[in-house]
């Protein structure tokens, strides 16, 4: 066991360093895209356009041995070309039959780009896959292969002709990762390499396989119960109507995390804990995985809205009164 | 076959032997800082405590440097530092950390990233995983490289450290002298005047106690006990000592005069009898008046009173009095109790003249121009005149309450200062004659002024005092 996790921490690194060749800074992105794979979740990618949201998940397909396909979405893009449909083709005896012919869904990592282009049946085309791993059409259910892993991207300005994603959506993503700007001397290194002659790329460090057992090995990591309560109290601090909730969360929150937050929390936050050499969970683990987990599960109010809160102020917010009554309570 | 089973079955007893171990080792090292932190907390919460207790302590000791307190001070403190360290003791064992709790601490403080906590909740855990144990087999690592100082860098916390020092303080802060300055006052002198009376009333109540009484009379012997335990034990002040001995003197007196009333009921009530009666029931109303314990007998005589001594309320009171059943013997230990109290307050009264007179001849007081008054020696002589028995005869304008306006007998162009005085004295009260007191101490103050260096505008008050209080028939 000892010599697997090991070899997780080396997989982990490899790939983060692998995709590093091609995608300058984004550490943070980048270690957040493999810990929903290997956590066996989904990750929504926001960012402006040109911050190489779409390099990057390409860029991971190709460290990893993995079968990828890109969906641009568009408004008129249909439910059918995402998850397949039944054609009439021509049998070897003369016949003709419905044979289903599968859509891009039926892949390894999907890369749906600019998600909220699509109309919202489209959409929620995603949702069985994404949940349920499989894929229901003309009353037949196919399963897809694993490691099955959406990445969608969406851009928070022109939202003129998009349709943001419904909750019951967003909360299928484990995480949602924001991307930033490159710093200044990232910034360099991109246009270093980039406009020269020689395009770097990454070369396949995981094979399917691999990326199976390394979920496995995520699902092994032990929590102590001290350690759940409190990825529980921040759930519950998200809520408007708890008493834990901080005075921000109660003034601007409508909504707040479902029990998948809670979820995606612990998961995120073993593999943090895997990736950092240790066999269990510790407060600092969920603290990192807290803001991608619950940002998008914070549904604001009129006020909130008004106002212009970012989430993550309000998840910044709800962190620090956990852990200041986390402290009263030890002392 | 059988040696590949037997390597088998020999790894899995090692590997068990292992985790044995290695929980051992975890559940040491954290019984170990759980042992230290509770230590930690028993002291500080005691220290704190303690300290908190000894500061109010040493504010009650410094009040009591210029107040006189009605407690008993030493037992006070002393019963305030155990109620604190007893609430200390019991919530710092009330308030102990758990192993787990203690891992968490050391997690925290350390950075162990909650591997220790982790593992001691595995612990305890049936069928562990191979990830659990690995986890504990790391949470072993770093236990067995935990320093418990480093959790909890102090056993004695500061607020135990400077307890010592503050309790001596305390203990120092008794042997500061007293700055007594206002009336509650009472001098060393005084003060075992009023003990010895106590003492000497107990004493004799004691003795009562033995001899077979009427109920009544039993129940002021125990009044007199209480009474004289409380001058001999509580830090009374002089005022409350004269009052509380006046109190008694006046049930005694009451009961006196019933038995006389007793004995001279008859159903053959002759006016001369009927004269002798009279007179002595005026004096038993008096005498019962603002006792409340006896309001009964009280109103029974008023009846009588009013009703002309008939026939029928004579009965009536008689029955009344006959229920107490009063003896002999019982008048006889009225008699003994009355002379006992009497003499203390004597005693109290001639101490307190005493210790007046030498203040006067040392020339401490000669702050208080206004001799008349409000200066301190006419006024402490008055007061304690008038508890003692040795009043003047002074004109009472309101006899019927205990706070009297006496006034002193100003000579023609003399000054006149009314004395407020705490008292319940009747006219025809006092035991000594005016003018012979007044020579007394016209002649003291006399023999004061020409021994002792006083200025002359202070001789001038002393005398003109001396000449505003002058009793008619005195002529100088």
């Amino acid at each position: 066991m000892k010599e697997r996790v090991e070899i997780f921490r080396d997989n982990f690194h490899r790939v983060v360093e692998e995709i590093g060749k091609v995608i300058v800074g984004q550490r943070d992105i980048i270690e957040g895209i493999l810990s929903c794979l290997f956590a066996n979740g989904h990750v929504l990618l926001e960012g402006l356009p040109g911050l190489g949201k779409t390099l990057m998940v390409s860029t991971m397909s190709d460290a990893l041995d993995l079968l990828f396909q890109r969906m641009q979405f568009t408004p008129d893009l249909m439910p059918a070309d995402i998850i397949g449909t039944n054609i009439v083709v021509d049998t070897e005896s003369g016949g003709k039959e419905f044979r289903f012919q599968p859509g891009p869904i039926f892949a390894n990592v999907v890369l749906a780009d600019e998600v909220n282009r699509a109309t919202p049946k489209t959409q929620s085309a995603l949702l069985e896959a994404m949940q349920e791993h499989t894929v229901s059409v003309a009353g037949i259910t196919h399963v897809l292969d694993e490691p099955f892993f959406v990445l969608a991207t969406q851009n928070p300005i022109e939202m003129e002709g998009t349709f943001p994603l419904p909750e019951a959506q967003l909360d299928r993503f484990m995480f949602k990762l924001k991307v930033n700007y490159p710093a200044q001397n990232e910034l360099i290194e991109i246009l270093d390499r980039t406009t020269g002659n020689e395009i770097p790329k990454a070369s396949k460090i995981l094979d399917a396989e691999q990326v199976m057992e390394m979920r496995w090995l995520i699902r092994e990591v032990t929590v102590a119960s001290h350690v759940k309560d409190y990825a529980v109290r921040i759930v519950f601090a998200t809520r408007p109507e708890t008493e834990l909730a901080p005075d921000m969360v109660r003034e601007y929150v409508r909504y707040g995390s479902s029990p998948r937050g809670a979820q995606a929390i612990i998961l995120g936050a073993k593999v943090r804990a895997l990736v950092d050499g240790r066999y269990n969970v510790a407060f600092e683990d969920i603290h990192q995985v807290a803001r991608s987990a619950l940002r998008h599960r914070m549904i604001l109010n009129f006020e909130g809205e008004a106002e212009g809160i970012d989430a993550d102020e309000l998840i910044d917010a709800v962190l620090e009164e956990v852990k200041a009554a986390h402290a009263a309570e030890a002392h | 076959m059988a040696p590949i089973e037997n390597r088998t079955r020999m790894t899995r007893i090692n590997l068990v032997k292992d985790m044995a171990e290695i929980e051992t080792s975890i559940a040491d090292a954290t019984a170990k800082l759980a042992r230290r932190i509770n230590i930690h907390n028993v002291l500080r919460l005691v220290s704190l405590l303690m300290l908190w207790g000894a500061g109010a302590s040493m504010a009650l000791i410094l009040v009591s440097k210029f107040v006189m307190l009605p407690i008993p001070l030493a037992l006070t403190v002393f019963s305030v530092l155990v109620i604190c360290l007893t609430v200390g003791v019991v919530r710092g064992m009330l308030a102990r950390v758990s192993p787990l709790e203690a891992a968490m601490m050391a997690d925290a403080q350390v950075g162990l990233k909650e591997r220790l906590s982790s593992a001691v909740e595995l612990m305890g855990e049936e069928g562990k995983s191979e990830m659990a144990e690995l986890q504990l087999e790391d949470a072993a690592d770093h236990a067995r490289s935990l320093d418990p100082k480093s959790v909890c860098p102090r056993v004695f916390p500061v607020t135990a450290k400077v307890l010592p020092l503050s309790l001596l303080f305390l203990i120092a802060f008794f042997y500061v002298p007293t700055f007594y300055g206002g009336p509650g006052e009472v001098p060393a002198v005084v003060r075992q005047a009023i003990e010895q009376a106590g003492a000497d009333m107990e004493l004799m109540a004691r003795e009562m106690d033995r001899s077979p009484l009427a109920e009544e009379v039993a129940d002021l012997a125990s009044e007199m006990e209480a009474a004289g335990r409380e001058l001999k034990d509580e830090p009374v002040t002089k005022k409350e000592a004269l009052r509380n001995l006046s109190n008694l003197a006046r049930k005694m007196e009451a009961l006196k005069i019933i038995g006389e009333v007793s004995e001279e009921l008859d159903s053959d009530m002759t006016p001369e009898k009927k004269r002798i009666l009279n007179e002595l029931l005026e004096k038993l109303v008096d005498s019962l008046r603002d006792l409340p314990d006896m309001a009964e007998i009280s109103q029974k005589v008023v009846k009588a009173q009013q009703a002309d001594l008939s026939v029928e309320a004579l009965k009536e009171l008689f029955d009344a009095l006959e229920q107490m059943e009063m003896g002999v013997s019982d008048m006889k230990a009225l008699q003994q109790m009355s002379e006992q109290v009497a003499k203390g307050k004597r005693d109290i009264g001639r101490v307190t003249l005493a210790a007046a007179d030498s203040s006067e001849s040392t020339g401490e007081q000669e702050e208080s121009s206004g001799l008349m008054g409000g200066g301190a020696p006419g006024e402490d002589t008055a007061e304690v005149a008038e508890e003692t028995g040795y009043a003047p005869r002074v004109p009472i304008p309101i006899g019927q309450r205990d706070d009297l306006e006496l006034e002193g007998q100003a000579s023609e162009g003399g000054r006149s200062v009314p004395v407020e005085s705490e008292l319940d004295m009747k006219k025809g009260e006092s035991v000594a004659p005016y003018e012979e007191i007044y020579v007394k101490y016209r002649d003291a103050a006399d023999d004061a002024i020409s021994r002792t260096n006083i200025p002359w505008v202070y001789r001038e008050h002393v005398k003109n005092y001396f000449d505003a209080i002058r009793p008619e028939s005195e002529t100088r």
